[in-house]
């Protein structure tokens, strides 16, 4: 899946797959962070700037 | 994103996490009664195993804008 | 089965060119079982190509459309209205596949997304190994199940060779001797003497090297007027 993303032009950061079980909240919690944190560094998803754009024409 | 008009906000990345019913969402749920701090742009999609999410979901996903995908189970 | 490979996006982006509209074509036969070319891959690679086009600024209008069996007539034709408009189909049928569609619709080019790579048994989840190469004059019979030009690197017909170590084949250290195998089939069933003449040259006629190969079956055909 990741080659998929790289391949595309996405980046393979883009996903992150985590092992949590039912009673690892805090775990959870810090995997969105993380997530959110890493993606939040490579900008927003390219295809939404393209779309973006188009409607603003 | 400097080019963009709002770029002064900070980014608020969309974020669709995809959970397993019994592991993930359920940790997710107590992640809430315990009243733990997560970025609240995050979307969960209850599915129920985190084994059934297929790579064309998750490319689906990516062309409807989403910014990052986070599979848990 | 028949096995291929998806080809690299990249290639694909490449054969496309500055196609606008795209139909991704999928086979549900051989390409759908070794996860190549049937209906679940060809909406990942669709979905691929509508992103990577847009980022790249030009962005396609890419469909899908998967047939049963992409090698017949009978399975393709529902598929003639569904390409008005289209630049070009993108197939992702085995090498036959891409020809059917190439001869039956020529108004429109249908190019390979996959390569087809061989005839081949899923021994295992993910593995794919070479059984047969279609040379037209089975040898199974005689070679104890085991054939010697899919699997022995030199296409023996009196082996093994001197290059069989302790079973295994010198050219790859992770393929068997494919004579060592024949040997043991033929000790385990007490025949031994069946592999002790010397096989005559093989009837290579019948093989890819005589130009196209051809079947017609008389008591098969349509009659004509």
């Amino acid at each position: 899946m990741s080659n998929l993303l790289e391949e595309i032009g996405l980046g393979r950061e883009r996903i992150e797959m985590v092992n949590v079980s039912s009673a690892m909240a805090v775990q959870f919690a810090e995997a969105v962070e993380n997530v959110t944190q890493r993606v939040r560094e490579l900008g927003p998803n390219p295809l939404q700037a393209t779309r973006g754009s188009d409607n603003e024409e | 994103m400097s080019d963009g008009p709002k770029s002064e906000m900070p980014f608020d990345p969309k974020i669709v996490a995809f959970c397993c019913r019994h592991c993930a969402y359920a940790a997710a749920d107590l992640a809430g009664a315990m009243r733990l701090h997560y970025p609240h742009s995050v979307r969960i999609v209850d599915v129920p195993c985190s084994g059934r999410v297929d790579p064309l979901e998750m490319l689906r996903a990516f062309e409807r804008g989403v910014d990052g995908l986070l599979v848990a189970g | 089965m028949i096995v291929g490979e998806r080809k690299p996006l990249s290639e694909i982006m490449e054969l496309l060119g500055g196609a606008q509209k795209v139909l991704v074509a999928g086979c549900g036969t051989c390409v759908t079982v070794c996860f190549a070319g049937g209906e679940k891959e060809v909406g990942i690679l669709a979905s691929e190509l509508r992103m990577k086009s847009k980022l790249d600024d030009h962005a396609m209008d890419v469909e899908e459309a998967t047939v049963q069996r992409q090698c017949e007539w009978e399975y393709i034709d529902p598929l003639r209205e569904r390409l008005d408009g289209f630049d070009v189909v993108l197939s992702l049928a085995c090498g036959i596949g891409v020809q059917a569609m190439n001869e039956r619709f020529p108004g429109v080019i249908t190019l390979p997304g996959i390569n087809t790579t061989s005839l081949s048994l899923p021994v295992e989840q993910g593995v794919w190994e070479e059984r047969c190469q279609a040379c037209g004059d089975c040898l199974l019979g005689t070679t104890f199940g085991i054939c010697p030009i899919a699997r022995c690197s030199k296409q023996l017909l009196n082996g093994p060779c001197g290059g069989s170590q302790e079973g295994i084949c010198e050219v790859d250290s992770d393929t068997p001797c494919a004579w060592q195998l024949i040997w043991d089939r033929a000790i385990e069933f007490d025949q031994v003497r069946r592999l002790l003449d010397i096989q005559a040259p093989k009837n290579w006629s019948q093989s890819r090297d005589g130009g196209l190969r051809k079947i017609v079956r008389e008591d098969l055909q349509l009659e004509s007027e």
